[in-house]
């Protein structure tokens, strides 16, 4: 039943809220209503309907309201009714910052809490931001960088589709020559060399290039020419580094450096030294005719290839998908018909290449997975930071009603309070982004030297990077004090003075939630931490299949030394602690690798099959203790091993599809057919990231490029003088370079162990801050219950069940966080280590030990205030009122 | 209907000229304009009452609150000397503009209906 009198009641009540309206503006517009109403109802309309229209006829309350004020105000000015607060109050904004600062000085504990997680929070965001900028600066110094493009090969062969960063050696000139889109093309063909300079005498990286190179990349020379440097074969252009280790202070253009102690090569020019943050490194630059030899097998070779990169500088206006689809044509034009289909030549911009995951990579690159686990990171970080914050502030809100209920009575609005509140936030976010830049500061050189990368304060001049902290200081500072601002602004002016707003226990639920989500972040990076850092220990511990404790390896450079290994070998074996030596084409872990394609007794030539081919002398397999799994190893009585035998691996053998791989032909490319006699147990010839490769042993002793000896380690010091004694005594012209195999091995997981030691201490801070909130909600709780505590101590309560009352709801916050997360982290960490051919389990006793551990920290981390409060008298808690 | 602005404008002379014809209270001046309008000048009926305590302020109208026979309490506003100056003050002015648009306005057929 409608009740007109009380509907009436109410619009009036709705008046009264206006301070605009005095009681005699009511009663007269309460005639007005009821006139209406009634003429309404003579028409016929129901009570409802006409008290409806009757209302709707009268207006907006606030729009009468301002009207009335308009006629009763004598202040012409502004026009602002006076219980509206001003939008512009600046002395405001002093007693926000004085209060703010007096706010953080009386809850000290709660304030350098929030600062302690902040600063980390924000320097672990500075750092990755310093980081992601100086990753994203490489190559930017080109001033043709937008069109610079690097070639790069996909192959597509019956085994699978392999990308990789080298370009057969014949690829460049012609492209030049055809594609009319291209302005230069530059190839780059790495080697390692013996350089000398009189007695200087060194191993170094070169690269031989075309004489275009400074066209197209900005190289700038410090000496010579850029236009005829590189013009005439052998001749070189240095860096600044080089020219200053073999010719001291002066200016060496025009001076020769000896090259595998026969070429001279002339010094045409030298460049500034490259910039950190170069993807391409390159130390001594050498003209490429000097390879133009008859003897030089990749000339005119379209399906060879080696360590040879193309670089092109495309015209300007000209696009690279054109370019890219014309690489088909000349694909077409010069391989052979039945593999022109093999290769399909891409490209990819110079921005591009630092960030590029090819194979036979030759630039300096960074895998952006890396990156974006420690954006990722570095966000956790911050957001659980912010959450320690929000909790923090909200749970004291209870304290600060009074506050808010003395200014809301003096006339504050909602949304002033605020703006006072967030710039409490601001302020502290302030002072942790200064705590986070000398934090940043005292960090930089250990990221330096952990990254090799180069990141220095300089980056304060980036206009980006500024920008970065000003958005990081405003982001955070809303992120964290947005809600509590609402949360606290909140109270109710007469429930506060009353005393009712002392329970308050809002935002409980929410505060759950955020422990839970901090938690979870934590939970999830420990485990990850300690799954990354056992596969890192897998890798490193894991038995390659051979024995790689003992090894000492020596490059062999000097092409006479074939012809004496057996006396070397004999010189060598003279000392005890020698135990076994040999000579190969390659060893594992050494990065020397070289690849054909055989074809097994009565298949078709196209079906044949890519493998590697290690060519090694009688003692290889003795000396890297590897298994004869069925026939026998190349022996000295059988005289054509060298002519008519192979040994193969067991992935070959499978790869060939042999049931019985003994006495099966098979040939390498034109060769004959030669007998396979042995079956050699599978062995990890690189890293533990790659399958193994089928591989082919060949009798070769005359092409040896390592010398690998079986050592005792007893004496390793006195060992390995003994052993470069001995080598440069064969092969004086050549410095003794040497290597411990394990250690190779173990810097192909630099990287993963590099993501460890970043990502267990960013979890170690991770778990620190939420332990630092929960210790600051505790001891909340702690205080709040102070007297519920002191109630149940009188009625008889053990210490126990005190401690179970306040611990209880974190540990199942806790419980619930780690279950939570579990799935989450398992699928993320069972892809990344599907990255790896050899990878651990995921071991669930990680995920339980990460529970009971956490638990365990919550509970010492509670336990001091939780005693306290257990043990508290409660006469202390119970006389205060 | 006429325009916001207009009626903001108009609402003054309107309620004094209808208050020189004698007492009134607002439900009735509403009405009484509405009537003599037919229904083209209407007002959001709570605005008038701002208005009228404004020339009140201003002293060109004075009130009374009378008891009705309903025995309701009606607020019944008076035309003043002072009130019945600025009426002809305004009349003064709305004439002159009126004497601008009708001379503005004549020869132009289509605006005459």
């Amino acid at each position: 039943m409608f009740n007109l009198n009380k509907k009436i009641n109410e619009w009036k009540k709705s008046l009264h809220k206006n301070p605009s309206f005095e009681e005699g503006y009511i009663e007269e517009l309460e005639s007005h209503l009821r006139d209406l109403i009634e003429e309404k109802i003579k028409e016929g309309k129901s009570t409802k309907e006409s008290f409806e229209f009757a209302v709707g006829k009268i207006g907006k309350v606030n729009d009468i309201g301002e009207e009335y004020f308009k006629s009763d105000t004598t202040n012409k000015i502004s026009g602002r009714p006076s219980w509206k607060s001003p939008r512009w109050m600046p002395d405001l904004i002093w007693n926000y910052f004085k209060v703010a600062v007096r706010n953080i000085k009386k809850y000290k504990s709660i304030s350098l809490t929030n600062i302690f997680g902040l600063s980390i929070g924000i320097a672990s965001v500075l750092l990755i931001s310093m980081l992601v900028i100086y990753e994203m600066s490489f190559d930017q110094f080109h001033e043709n960088k937008s069109r610079i493009f690097r070639v790069y090969t996909e192959t597509h062969r019956p085994e699978g589709e392999f990308v990789m960063a080298c370009v057969m050696f014949p690829f460049a000139p012609a492209a030049e020559e055809e594609i009319p889109e291209i302005e230069h093309a530059v190839r780059f063909c790495e080697s390692s060399q013996l350089v000398a300079n009189g007695d200087k005498k060194f191993y170094e990286k070169l690269i031989y290039t075309d004489e275009n190179i400074f066209n197209v990349f900005s190289f700038p020379l410090k000496y010579g020419d850029k236009e005829k440097a590189l013009s005439q074969k052998n001749t070189v252009v240095i860096s600044e580094k080089i020219a200053e280790k073999y010719f001291g202070n002066e200016n060496p253009v025009g001076k020769t450096l000896l090259f595998l102690n026969k070429d001279n090569y002339k010094v045409a020019g030298v460049f500034y030294d490259l910039p950190h943050n170069s993807s391409i490194e390159a130390e001594i630059l050498a003209s490429i005719k000097s390879l133009y030899t008859p003897e030089f097998p990749r000339l005119e070779n379209w399906t060879s290839f080696s360590n040879d990169y193309t670089f092109l500088l495309l015209k300007k206006g000209s696009s690279a998908k054109a370019v890219e689809e014309k690489f088909e044509l000349l694909i077409k034009k010069n391989v052979e018909p039945e593999l022109a289909d093999r290769y399909v030549m891409k490209m990819q911009n110079i921005n591009e290449i630092h960030f590029s995951d090819l194979n036979y990579e030759f630039v300096r690159t960074i895998p952006p997975l890396y990156i974006y686990i420690f954006m990722a990171v570095a966000s956790f970080i911050l957001f659980i930071a912010c959450i320690n914050f929000i909790n923090l502030s909200t749970a004291r809100s209870a304290r600060r009603g009074k506050e808010v209920g003395i200014r809301k009575v003096a006339g504050a609005s909602r949304f002033q309070l605020v703006k006072q509140f967030l710039s409490e936030s601001f302020i502290i976010t302030i002072i942790s982004l200064f705590v986070s830049l000398i934090i940043t500061y005292y960090l930089l050189p250990e990221i330096n030297s952990l990254l090799r990368s180069n990141l220095s304060f300089s980056l304060f001049y980036n206009v980006d990077f500024v920008l970065i902290i000003i958005a990081l200081v405003f982001v955070t500072s809303i992120a964290a004090g947005l809600y509590p601002a609402f949360v606290l602004s909140n109270a109710k002016p007469v429930s506060v003075m009353k005393g009712d707003n002392q329970k308050n226990n809002k935002g409980y639920y929410l505060r759950a939630v955020l422990i839970v989500f901090q938690f979870a972040l934590s939970v999830f990076l420990i485990i990850s931490t300690i799954t990354i850092y056992n596969q890192a220990e897998f890798l490193t511990k894991h038995n390659p299949g051979f024995n790689d404790e003992q090894m000492l390896v020596v490059p062999i450079y000097d092409p006479q030394l074939n012809q004496r290994s057996e006396a070397l070998k004999n010189a060598l074996l003279s000392d005890n602690n020698i135990l076994n030596v040999t000579f190969s084409s390659g060893t594992p872990a050494s990065g020397s690798t070289s690849t054909s394609n055989f074809v097994s007794e009565g298949k078709n030539e196209d079906e044949e099959i890519h493998m590697q081919i290690l060519e090694i002398d009688y003692d290889f397999i003795k000396t890297y203790g590897l298994q004869v799994l069925e026939g026998r190893e190349f022996l000295k009585e059988f005289s054509a091993d060298e002519k008519e035998s192979y040994l193969i691996n067991e992935t070959a053998a499978k790869k060939f599809g042999f049931e019985l791989p003994i006495g099966k032909k098979i040939k390498l490319g034109d060769e004959q057919f030669q007998t396979i006699v042995g079956v050699i147990k599978d062995f990890n010839y690189s890293s533990l990231r790659e399958e193994i490769s089928p591989t082919v042993f060949k009798l070769n002793t005359s092409n040896a490029r390592f010398l690998s000896l079986q050592i005792n380690t007893a004496e390793t010091e006195r060992v390995v003088e003994f052993v470069k004694e001995n080598v440069a005594a064969f092969s004086p012209n050549y410095p003794v370079e040497y290597y411990f195999m394990n250690e190779r091995f173990e810097n192909y997981y630099k990287a993963e162990r590099t993501i460890g030691k970043l990502l267990s201490a960013f979890s170690i801070i991770a778990v620190i801050i939420s332990c630092i909130g929960i210790l600051g909600l505790v001891s909340f709780v702690a205080e709040q219950k102070s007297k519920e505590i002191g109630i149940r101590k009188v009625l008889g309560a053990s210490v126990g069940s005190i401690l179970l009352l306040i611990g209880k709801q974190f540990i199942k916050w806790i419980a619930v966080s780690n279950i939570i997360v579990w799935p989450l982290a398992h699928m993320f960490l069972n892809k990344w280590l599907n990255n790896f051919a050899y990878r651990v389990d995921i071991n669930y006793l990680v995920f339980a030990g990460t529970l009971a551990g956490s638990i365990l920290l919550a509970f010492i981390t509670m336990g001091y205030h939780t005693f306290k409060a257990a043990y508290s008298n409660p006469v202390n808690s119970l006389r205060t009122e | 209907m006429i325009s916001k602005n207009l009626a903001a404008a108009s609402t003054k002379p309107m309620i004094l000229a209808i208050l020189r014809g004698g007492e009134n209270y607002g439900y009735q001046i509403i009405q009484r304009v509405k009537e003599i309008s037919g229904g083209d000048v209407e007002w959001a009926d709570g605005m008038l009452y701002p208005v009228l305590h404004k020339l009140e302020k201003d002293g060109f109208v004075s009130t009374r609150w009378i008891i009705s026979d309903e025995g309701r309490r009606r607020k019944y506003y008076k035309i003043t000397a002072a009130g019945k100056e600025e009426l002809n003050t305004e009349i003064k002015q709305w004439m002159s503009v009126h004497k601008v648009f009708e001379k503005l306005w004549e020869p132009i057929p289509a605006y005459q209906q």
